[in-house]
């Protein structure tokens, strides 16, 4: 019987009906390393209920700032109330970048830079035919991140494209401000809950694709290259240790940097409240202000029945105290001791 | 409908609604990469580490209908930087091709005729072929014009009916 090209070819490339015995071998080893990983954590970002007391990096639009004049927009913006950044701003932790770069018709500056062991922030003026002040809603952008050596650490980009490096920020947040017929200002804070961020010295941040979404719900993407050398601030860090014991309660890891800090702390039981953590979590310094975080990742350890949760404060290294407490509702107060 | 409440469960920690993923998908990402011109043991590697790392990383697929897509994204990704990293693929030796029954003969002219088309013809050929991908998918996923994979495909397969299918018994 005749058979056309497209059913020999179709037939040949699937011809294989069962594994051979060493790729059915390989499938089962996986099989058998994930049921023996511990459970795996669900990501939950907290960004969209707390929407509007999500910080973004309050710059101003003005190529040329001075920290007095970055600290006066960060003050302003929104009532924004982010005491990390504010406090790292007036310790000199904002870099200005001021590099422009032109891909596909679109101009992006990366005017102002932040980052430390646990968020990093970006400020960038986007100019494009596609941005009118009548018709533009929104804009976002997909970017990779890249160490010195090249190797991808982190991706914001499409489900549908490849992801390469391991991943560090798990809370995103965009804000667009400045809408200008041609230009619009683009702010984005990355927070990462459970791991540091390693130094950025010599990485690049590379945005590959730029979306306009214009008030009648039409988006215009544009995929280019514009690719950013990024330096290293100054980023320190300070551990902090559990004082005392809290029943039910355990600390993992407190670290404080720049403009960020850092707590995992594992809880008795299996949570699945995912709005707990960062409505019943605080941090409180010595003169009993609070501090809430805006994101948190929670891991539920079914075989330990168990509950970590990590989250980032906007707290600042440069506050410099000596004793913080963890406050979660529920739970007695867990002080926190700056680690020798 | 299935896969979206297999990749909700994943992403909350299941590591058996993970597996029953996979298990879905295991004959294609292996003709997949034996497509590609691998090596069976080399296949098997590049495997695993693609289920660990679409474990690790099924937290980031926020939609349960691109897990076909996303699956062969990390692996397609896998067998680039492995073929990047050990071209030229190691020839038989005179004991592999001894032991070679009918089978693999003509596994390794489906084989050889594939490797005669060049890398961006044999991979859309792949996706089309073996992925069950349309053309519009393939052109989303490669960042390429439907017309340009369009183009792919029916060269690939002209230049398979002129080598591979060459006696073309069987052929209208």
């Amino acid at each position: 019987m005749k058979r056309n090209v497209d059913d020999l070819v179709r037939g040949d490339m699937n011809k294989e009906q069962e594994l051979p015995v060493s790729i059915r071998s390989a499938f089962d080893q996986s099989y058998e390393k994930i049921r023996q990983q511990p459970k795996k954590k669900a990501k939950k970002s907290w960004l969209k209920p707390v929407s509007a007391a999500v910080a973004a990096l309050a710059l101003s639009s003005a190529v040329l700032l001075t920290y007095d004049t970055v600290l006066a927009k960060l003050q302003t913006f929104l009532g924004i109330n982010d005491p990390g950044l504010e406090t790292a701003v007036e310790n000199g932790d904002l870099q200005y970048i001021g590099q422009t770069k032109e891909s596909e018709n679109i101009t992006i500056t990366l005017d102002n830079f932040f980052a430390d062991a646990y968020r990093l922030g970006s400020q960038l003026t986007i100019e494009s035919e596609h941005i009118s002040q009548d018709n533009l809603n929104y804009l976002n952008i997909e970017y990779r991140l890249f160490d010195a050596a090249g190797k991808e650490i982190d991706a914001k980009v499409s489900d549908t494209k490849e992801i390469a490096g391991p991943g560090i920020y798990d809370g995103l947040d965009f804000k667009l401000t400045n809408i200008q017929n041609g230009s619009a200002t683009l702010e984005f804070l990355a927070e990462a809950t459970t791991t540091s961020a390693p130094s950025l010295e010599g990485a690049q941040i590379v945005v590959e694709t730029v979306h306009f979404l214009n008030k009648d719900g039409d988006i215009t993407s544009v995929d280019g290259k514009w690719v950013f050398e990024l330096t290293s601030g100054n980023v320190v860090t300070q551990v902090y240790t559990a004082q005392n014991k809290v029943p039910g309660l355990t600390l993992e890891q407190a670290v404080v940097t720049n403009g960020s800090m850092q707590v995992s702390y594992k809880i008795d039981g299996l949570n699945e409240d995912n709005s707990h953590p960062i409505f019943k979590t605080a941090i409180v310094n010595e003169n009993r202000e609070l501090f809430h975080a805006k994101v948190a990742d929670v891991t539920r350890l079914e075989n330990e029945q168990q509950t970590v949760i990590s989250l980032v404060f906007p707290y600042s290294v440069w506050n410099e105290q000596q004793s913080l407490s963890l406050k979660v509702e529920g739970y007695e107060e867990l002080k926190l001791i700056v680690k020798e | 409908m299935e896969n979206d409440i297999l990749v909700k469960k994943a992403q909350k920690g299941d590591g058996e609604a993970f597996i029953q993923l996979i298990q879905q998908y295991e004959l294609i990402l292996y003709r997949t990469a034996k497509r590609l011109g691998l090596k069976d043991e080399d296949i098997a590697d590049l495997l695993q580490e693609t289920v660990m790392i679409a474990f690790e990383k099924i937290a980031t697929l926020k939609k349960g209908q691109y897990f076909n897509t996303w699956i062969c994204r990390i692996l397609l990704n896998n067998c680039y930087h492995f073929i990047k990293k050990n071209k030229p693929l190691a020839a038989m030796d005179e004991t592999v091709l001894n032991n070679l029954s009918h089978q693999d003969f003509l596994s390794l002219e489906l084989d050889d005729a594939l490797n005669s088309l060049d890398d961006n013809h044999r991979i859309a050929l792949t996706l089309y072929y073996v992925n069950g991908f349309t053309t519009k998918e393939i052109s989303e996923f490669l960042h390429e014009s439907e017309g340009t994979i369009k183009s792919r495909i029916s060269r690939a397969k002209k230049q398979l009916k002129n080598t591979y299918y060459l006696e073309g018994a069987n052929l209208i």
